[in-house]
């Protein structure tokens, strides 16, 4: 008998915890306050904005809400950022997507078209959420500080989603050892000056035999520096390029095509000064940093082990929880103009002008209340709800009139400046990977322009191409499916039927980036045979 | 050998044959219907969802011409040969457990051996990439440690390997092309699987107690019944374990993944057609193409196991 007892502890065990865990889910998922005549509502909103923070501001957004809303739940489901592409794909396609998606890492405009719900027809409305603030009455547009051009598709000429928070990239500085290295805690304002730091770190290194690296660097951390500097050398060569009259840059696609007509290339001035800088700045950081992610990189950069690290305004707050020293941030550097002759494309002090609002989150098409998730949207983006955002998560805000938090006021961005051009990295999943392939040639101790360019000339025109194709081809099947819609609402227009004229244009509009891209499908194929 | 049944009465108690139901209805749900869907979508210009496009075979040609998916196997062929010789010490600690003459030890080894599967394979992979890290990593400071990286410093100089071993240089095991390889060689040292050493155990139970006292009455040394005796009666199992390394060789990608990312690391020298595959359908959003490369993979695993089991043969 005894022995039965404690055979059976076990299984005892095991069904306790399923039930426990049973009920735990069930009173999570299921259970919600009766609210009489009114159905029990579930929202669910996934990111992947894991930093020190977010999640906190997010919950605190969404107890607000669901204070003044009782049938509403709002479930947050945070993602790390290296799945959340394969999970968003897998969700999109499944058909299991939640409400509120926030709209990024793994975003192709087919994606956007298929499954996510545009707002263009609400944008120059007013957020209700505002009504009682300076911004009542103002569109929704006009109420975010980027005018939403985060939240536009160039390619679909729709709105999707509602941005949250404002970005800038900035240099973080280790004061203990700025102070201990230098003898002062003045951050260096141009790159000669910053190279200075670089190497006066490594003699302070070596003389203290100490393990610290001027810049903690990853494949995460490195772009956001190298390609600050890369397109300090660009600017000129992408004002010249950008002749489809898109608003600071030239368009992805604009810039392959280029490329492939041979408009410029890996051998062009510009382009080569622009390696030459990120190499001479790659020298500077741990050895082997690519192929380090950007955890090992903070952790590096929190340990002291390196004097500065290049992130963004996202990072703020983790950094600053982690670090056990007082951090200072400042602006990235860039050469001034004729500082140096090895970067002669230099046209000064970059400005942030170019820099988008973020964490834009949109509604799903596979959204079973989209009206309640639109509410949610909406109060998220409301200014009260911004500052609350802000306040909490200390990101830089989103919305006209929101003060920055304390701890973000480094991060405000310039706005005088010149505007950057583009860097190598830019086209979609072939290119990168081809890029990614071969940048080591260029960072490595033993690695130099020329090693670099002659084995990213290998394969990446060819990535380019395919990039381009996919992104072609993807126009192509957009289109095709909206001329069925625009072929029915032709005849339900024709025969009077109520909106279906106003339904038309809006799809019209929508469909005309998807056919510009259609009609390049034929080019496209034509630099195959080259 | 077995009998045959007549239909009447195979179908006597027919009834019993439902209980077969929920079982062939979850294997046809997760195991056929994906394959299937697998190789409708193949056919296919499809980037999930419902809208797709029929293209007959152009995957399939595509996937003939494509030098990534091809020069994979490269990586593959070169890490199959690496673990057959990774193997080698599963088999030496079976025999080593199997000759120990205390019961209770050889129960203690096996549990020491089987313990450390309780850890999710995830969390391994994230260590041995910590490992790898070139400048808070263990591999690094133990050649430092050891004297060894001058050595191999000095045999970089003399043997021109590009200054990937440099002295007060932290090697960047996964950030050189030339050093990805060896890397994913080293990862899991020192080679010993759970599965492989239980494997063997079993097999290595199965000889007779008389063998080993004709071989003590031949005056065998210990090596030499490893040799004549131990070895080529578990080469059964040996054979299971090669197949099995050479599928899950073929199909993996998580180690790649992990360790170097989804374009396989620096000079695309990690890419696998496994990687490659799931590069395609997640990152590039080609699906359809996918699936076909899938298909390829499928028809290769499929012939290796097929020479496997016909030509090489187990004489007892």
């Amino acid at each position: 008998m005894r022995e039965r007892i404690i055979s059976s502890i076990g299984f005892a065990l095991l069904a306790l915890c399923f039930v426990v865990a049973l009920a735990r889910i069930g009173l999570k998922q299921w259970w919600l306050p009766a609210v009489e005549g009114k159905e029990q509502v579930t929202i669910r909103v996934a990111h992947w904005q894991l930093e020190g923070g977010v999640r906190d501001a997010f919950n605190a957004m969404a107890e607000k809400y669901m204070e003044s809303h009782p049938h509403v739940r709002i479930q947050q489901l945070p993602v790390p950022e290296r799945i959340f592409p394969n999970w968003l794909i897998t969700q999109l396609v499944g058909g299991t997507a939640p409400d509120i998606i926030q709209i990024g890492l793994g975003m192709t405009e087919e994606r956007k078209a298929r499954y996510f719900l545009p707002m263009s027809d609400l944008v120059d409305l007013p957020n209700p959420y505002n009504a009682g603030t300076d911004l009542d009455d103002v569109p929704l547009r006009d109420t975010f500080f980027d005018g939403m051009e985060s939240s536009f598709s160039q390619e679909l000429l729709e709105y999707y989603g509602l941005p949250l928070s404002g970005f800038t990239v900035r240099m973080y500085y280790n004061l203990n050892l700025l102070r201990e290295i230098t003898g002062g805690e003045s951050l260096p304002t141009t790159y000669e000056e910053l190279t200075r730091l670089c190497r006066q770190t490594m003699d302070y290194a070596k003389r203290t035999r100490q393990k610290i690296s001027p810049i903690a660097g990853s494949k995460y951390n490195a772009p956001l520096l190298m390609d600050r500097l890369s397109s300090s050398q660009t600017g000129d060569l992408a004002k010249r390029l950008a002749y489809d009259f898109l608003p600071n840059r030239p368009s992805t696609a604009l810039l392959a095509s280029a490329f492939r007509r041979g408009d410029w290339s890996l051998e062009t001035p510009e382009v080569e000064a622009a390696m030459g800088l990120m190499r001479d700045l790659g020298q500077y950081m741990q050895p082997g940093f690519m192929q380090l992610m950007r955890d090992d990189a903070s952790f590096y950069f929190v340990q002291g082990r390196a004097v500065m690290i290049a992130s963004g305004s996202w990072d703020s707050t983790s950094i600053r929880q982690q670090a056990d020293f007082p951090v200072a941030v400042g602006p990235i550097p860039v050469p001034a103009p004729q500082s140096d002759p090895r970067w002669p494309y230099s046209q000064g002090p970059l400005a942030d002008s170019t820099v988008e609002a973020g964490v834009v989150m949109a509604i799903t098409r596979a959204s079973k209340h989209p009206e309640i998730a639109l509410d949610f949207l909406y109060f998220m983006g409301s200014k009260p709800v911004n500052q609350l955002w802000t306040d909490v998560s200390g990101w830089l805000p989103s919305v006209v009139g929101v003060k920055p938090a304390e701890q973000s006021k480094g991060f405000a961005p310039f706005l005088d400046g010149f505007i950057g051009g583009f860097n190598l990295s830019f086209s979609g999943a072939d290119g990168m990977r081809v890029y990614r392939n071969s940048i080591n040639r260029l960072v490595s101790p033993q690695g130099s322009v020329d090693d670099f360019r002659t084995d990213l000339a290998k394969s990446y025109s060819s990535a380019i191409a395919e990039d381009l194709r996919r992104s072609s081809l993807g126009a192509v099947q957009i289109a095709q499916r909206n001329d069925t819609l625009l072929a029915a609402l032709s005849m339900l227009a024709a025969s009077g039927e109520d909106r279906a004229s106003e339904k038309l244009d809006l799809l019209l509009q929508s469909s005309a980036g998807n056919d510009y891209g259609a009609r390049r499908t034929p080019a496209v194929w034509k630099s195959f045979e080259n | 050998m077995p009998q045959p049944v007549s239909k009447r009465k195979a179908l006597h108690e027919w009834k019993l044959y439902l209980f077969l139901v929920p079982a062939l209805v979850l294997v046809c749900t997760f195991s056929y219907f994906p394959a299937i869907s697998a190789i409708y979508h193949s056919f296919f210009r499809w980037s999930g969802g419902e809208a797709k496009e029929f293209i007959a075979l152009e995957n399939f040609t595509r996937a003939l011409e494509d030098p990534v998916f091809w020069g994979g196997f490269l990586t593959i062929g070169i890490l199959v040969v690496a673990n057959l010789f990774k193997m080698i010490p599963a088999i030496c600690l079976a025999v080593l457990i199997h000759r120990l003459r205390s019961d209770r030890w050889q129960y203690w080894y096996r549990v020491l051996v089987v313990l450390p599967m309780i850890v999710p394979g995830l969390v391994t992979l994230f260590i041995w990439k910590f490992f790898f890290n070139p400048n808070l990593g263990l591999l690094n400071s133990f050649l430092d440690a050891s004297g060894m990286m001058p050595v191999l410093a000095f045999a970089d100089r003399t043997l021109g390997w590009g200054g990937i071993f440099q002295e007060g240089i932290p090697t960047a095991w996964l950030g050189e092309p030339a050093l990805i390889i060896p890397a994913l060689i080293i990862w899991g040292f020192p080679w010993i699987g759970a599965v492989g050493v239980l494997i063997f155990l079993a097999g290595l139970q199965s000889i007779g107690t008389e063998v080993y006292e004709a071989a003590d009455l031949d005056g065998v040394t210990a090596f030499q019944k490893f040799l004549h005796i131990e070895l080529p009666l578990i080469m059964t199992q040996v054979r299971l374990m090669v197949v099995l390394m050479m599928i899950g060789t073929l199909q993996g990608y998580g180690l790649q993944f992990l360790l170097l990312g989804e374009s396989g690391g620096p000079g695309g020298a990690g890419m696998v057609p496994g990687l490659w595959m799931f590069n395609r359908a997640f990152f590039a959003g080609e699906f359809g193409y996918a699936c076909a490369l899938g298909l390829f993979l499928f028809v290769v695993i499929l012939g290796l196991t097929f020479i496997n089991n016909k030509y090489i043969r187990v004489d007892k």
